[in-house]
Parts: C-alpha cells; structure tokens; sequence
C-alpha cells in the first residue's frame, strides 16, 4: 500500500513539474512586471520561513508547547518548513527568462548592491541550514545526555533563525526600495512581511499536521491550543502593522494605490477578504478554538489564514503596481488579470509542493524517536 | 567626462510619433512583423512612451524614454549587473549576457521606461540597438534624425559647445521627477527661448 502511494505521488509530482514547464513555454509579456508568479514565490517563501519561525520557539527557545506537543510535531514542522521553500523556488526560477542559469548568474555576479542578489544567498542559506537542522534532528536525539549535542542543535537553530529574519528583512526591502512604487516604498514591510509570514506559516503548518495527527486525541488537543495561540497573537500584531502602514500611507503618495485598496476598485476585496475573513473570522475561530479546545474551529481558521494571507500578497504585489503614478506623479491605473501561463505554473508549482511534502512524509522518520530505516543520509 | 543625453521640446512637438515609429522600426524590426508588440505598455516595440495627460480641459502628450539617470534605482536592483553604466558614454545599458529576465529593472524604473521584449523576455529600454550603432559611427539617434519639428536633440551634456547644452541654456526646462533623487539627465523644454 505504501509503495502505491509512493508511486501515485512520485507521477503527482512529475505531472506537476510538466504543467509548471508548460505554463514556462507558453509564457507572456504582461501588463505589471511581477505578476501571479511573483505573488506565489512570495507567499510560498513567507510559509517556509514563517513555519520556521514557529519551530524556532522550540528549536531554540526551548518552549515545549501545550502537554509537550511541539517533541511530538517538530521533525514534521521543519520538514514542512524545508519543503515549502521549493515551490517558491520553482515558481521565481520560472519567472526568470534563463532559469536554469539564473541562479548561478546571481551568486557569481556579486551585485552586492541588490537586494535580489541577497535573496538568492539568503535562500539558498535556509534551505541548507534546515537540511542540516533535519538531518542533525533526526541523527541525534539531542536533548538525551551529551551536552555537546544540545549545544549544536542550538546553534544550528540560532543560525535558521537568524536567517530567516534576515530574509524577511531582506524581501521587505526588495519591495520596500523601489521608489518607482509608492505603495511598497518605506521600511514598513519587512514587519509586515514578518507578522504575515508567521500566520501564514503557522496556518499551513497546523492544516498538515492535522491530516496526519487528528486521530490522536492528545496532539488534536494540544496542537488546536498551541496555533490558535499563535494566530490571536499574530493576527493582533499584523492589524497594529498593517494599521499604520495605512495610517503612513494616507500622508505619502503611496495613498495613490492603497485608496483604492481601501475604498477603491479594490475595497470589496480588501474588506471581505483580508479583513471579514482574514482577521474578524479568523480572530473569532482562534479564540472559539482556545476557549473550547475546538480542533474544528482551529482548523476553520488556519485555512481561512492561509488562503486570505494568498490574497493579501496578492492585493500588496499587484494592485501597487496597477495604480502606479506616471513620469509627471499622476496617478494610472493599468489592467491586469493572471496569464492562463501563470495560472499554469502556480497551479503545477502547487500540485508538485504538495507531491513532495507527502512523499517526504512517507520516506522520512518524522515521528519523535523514529529510528531511520531507508535513507542512508539519517543513519 | 561625457554625459550623453536626450531633449524633448515640449512646445515645439507636433506630436506626429514620427520618432516613436522610427525608434520601433529601426531598433525592433522584427515586432513590426509580430503580433505580440509591447504587450506591458499596449502600445509599439519602441522605446519611446507615450503618456496622455488631461490637463485643465486641454489634452496633452508626454514622450519619455530611458532618463539616463546618473543615481539610476535599475543599476541598484539588478541581481546581476547586467543593468549598468558605461564608462565611455556614461549612458546606462544592459548586457544581455547577464541579463535573467527578473524584471527588477522594469518594476523599479520610477519613468516606466523599460518594457519586456515578448519575444525573448528581456527588458528592453533606449538606447535600441541600431541607435546605439549609430552612436558608435558618429550620428545622433533616430528618433532625433526623424523629427519633423526639431523638437529632440541628443549629445553631451558635460560639452558646452554641443548642441543639446546650447539649447538648454537658451531654454525653459525641467527634469521629471526629481524629487526622487535619481538624478535624470534628459530634459523637457516647456517654454520657447529664453531672453
């Protein structure tokens, strides 16, 4: 049964592969720059390091979480956290015009100066480190006598969380420089990047951890607590963020794009989505769920967070870039809809994500003590 | 040093697009028998840009290209350094084999005066390249040869004794938005001689 699986997500994960090449194939020149697909390499980057963020609390902060669940959940939150870095991978390699040479063009070209050279190296950083981290996780039961071994596993925590802020950090200022788009430009976004990344990354986290855990009426109990902690303390922190970058926008030309956001061509949008079902709903679930340990309620909202927290990036990357200003400071509004091509390579980037996080979780010893059977790296 | 540049006589323009054409069909001429042209500007495969403003009841146009910023934000985002300025000329410029095709180059001009070339992804901007040859021989760009009205000109700024410096010093005229600290070299005649 097992090797069937296997096999029917290894095709899931070739067939997902191709549709994300044919979307590259039949890929167009479109009305803003960064489109679709820059949307989706933002949300996926966000959900691997906000996820990291989460495990950190563990890793390196020591916190064991409601009835000590997080020993029982951790090697599945870095293994979601590493895996969820690919998807953002594909999906930005993809946007390249030369994808294959496009990284190795970055990191050899030294263009210290540009926040996207950063992001390669940033990226590239966090990916091995949490290869190292699940690695070192699953080799040695740390914790468990040598001192030396704890030692390490802190630092090798310290270090993902280090650059993982340093990503956020870095992305926020990949937007947040581009004087030519009011609506990004200021030191507002890495925070908002940061707070938005851990509902997101929480969120996502919770709802594959629940597909393998909600038989088990101890960890359902104890997960429900502990996400639903995170999101009414996250959710909180994001609205304060969030408030006053539109408080700063109103004084500053960036109130071009984000009028509209807000009581424009796009305020339907804004208000149902990001704020009725993206703060109210969700608020309201996370606190239902804490008050009656409700997993129902905890997993309602981490799926409204997670899809809400698609379209906010989506509303932030693309519509300020709709409601641009001209060479003389008008403002002009500019007609974009996703590319069939886009949709094509989100959707084969998505299918092949989820491929990959599946066949991860049937190969690897993702569960507390697992001793590694099949891949001789673990041994 | 030289700091080449471009001029736009606002209030001698006739707006014809005889330079819009000439730039499309002397840098691009393979779009000129495409139908995918510039899809991102809806608009010709030239590197000139048309905006429309309706200004106080009375419409009117605005041509800009590539502003040849000496604080350029396209040299700052490219990933790498593809985007950059030539020690010779001083004009900013792409070397297409660094260029990836991120687009950060595009998103980050505050002018709009790149676009993405659909036939191969890439972003392209003034100079083209038949303009570009045409500096190397000597002669000005075409979209300066074409002009009906003598409303462009085109040459080095640091040379007093060049065309583009006399009709600047003679002239009314602004650089777009300054206040963004780019620092653009092209310049837009608003008003006719100065006493």
């Amino acid at each position: 049964m097992r090797i069937f699986i296997l096999a029917i997500l290894l095709v899931a994960l070739i067939i997902g592969l191709m549709i994300a090449v044919y979307g590259y194939t039949t890929k167009e020149v479109h009305a803003i720059p960064w489109g679709l697909i820059v949307v989706g390499y933002t949300f996926f980057a966000l959900v691997a390091t906000g996820s990291s963020i989460v495990n950190s609390l563990y890793t390196l902060f020591g916190y064991k979480g409601p009835d000590g669940v997080f020993e029982k959940i951790i090697r599945y939150g870095v293994w979601f956290s590493l895996v969820s870095i690919v998807p953002a991978w594909i999906l930005i390699l993809l946007d390249l015009a030369k994808p294959l040479e496009g990284f190795i063009l970055i990191l050899v070209s030294f263009a210290i100066e540009s926040r996207i050279y950063w992001m390669a190296v940033l990226y590239a950083l966090f990916g091995i480190l949490l290869i190292v981290e699940l690695i070192y996780m699953i080799r040695v039961k740390a914790g468990e006598g040598h001192r030396t071994f704890k030692v390490i596993e802190l630092i090798i925590a310290g270090l993902v969380l280090l650059v993982t802020v340093l990503v956020h950090s870095n992305l926020g200022q990949v937007y947040g420089t581009m004087i030519a788009i009011p609506g990004w430009f200021g030191a507002h976004l890495a925070p908002l990047f940061i707070a938005s990344a851990v509902l997101i990354g929480a969120s996502g986290q919770a709802l594959y951890i629940a597909l393998y855990k909600w038989r088990e009426t101890a960890i359902r109990s104890a997960i429900t607590l502990l996400y639903s902690w995170v999101y009414v303390l996250v959710i909180l922190l994001y609205v304060f963020i969030l408030g006053w970058v539109i408080i700063t926008a109103w004084y500053s030309m960036a109130w071009i794009s984000w009028r509209e956001i807000i009581r424009g061509a796009f305020a339907l949008e804004f208000w149902i989505v990001e704020i009725l079902l993206g703060v109210i709903a969700s608020l309201a679930l996370a606190a239902y769920a804490i008050m009656k340990r409700n997993f129902i309620a905890m997993s309602l909202a981490s799926i409204l967070i997670f899809v809400t927290g698609f379209a906010s990036k989506y509303s932030l990357i693309v519509y300020h870039q709709v409601v641009a200003l001209s060479p003389v400071g008008l403002p002009m509004m500019v007609s974009y809809t996703p590319g069939l091509d886009e949709i094509l390579m989100m959707i084969g980037a998505f299918i092949a994500y989820i491929a990959l996080l599946l066949i991860g979780t049937l190969i690897l010893p993702l569960e507390p003590g697992e001793k590694p059977k099949r891949l001789w790296i673990f041994r | 040093m030289t700091r080449l540049a471009h001029l736009w006589d606002m209030s001698r323009c006739i707006a014809c697009m005889a330079c819009v054409v000439a730039c499309a069909s002397a840098n691009y001429p393979e779009h000129m028998r495409s139908e995918k042209l510039n899809p991102q500007w809806r608009w010709l495969a030239s590197n000139i840009r048309v905006w429309w403003i309706n200004g106080d009841g009375r419409p009117r146009i605005l041509l800009t290209q590539c502003m040849q910023c000496d604080n350029a934000p396209c040299i700052h985002a490219c990933p790498t350094g593809a985007s950059h300025r030539d020690r010779e000329t001083g004009l900013v410029e792409i070397d297409y084999s660094k260029c990836i095709g991120c687009k950060a180059c595009v998103v980050a001009c505050p002018y709009g005066a790149r676009w993405m070339d659909p036939l191969v992804h890439m972003p392209r901007k003034c100079l083209g390249p038949e303009c570009m040859r045409r500096l190397e021989e000597g002669l000005k760009p075409v979209c300066v040869t074409v002009c009906p009205a003598n409303a462009r000109d085109f040459g080095n700024l640091d040379d007093p004794e060049s065309s583009i410096s006399k009709r600047i010093l003679k002239s009314a005229v602004i650089r777009l938005r300054e206040e963004l600290g780019t620092k653009p070299r092209n310049v837009v005649v608003v008003g006719g001689d100065l006493p």
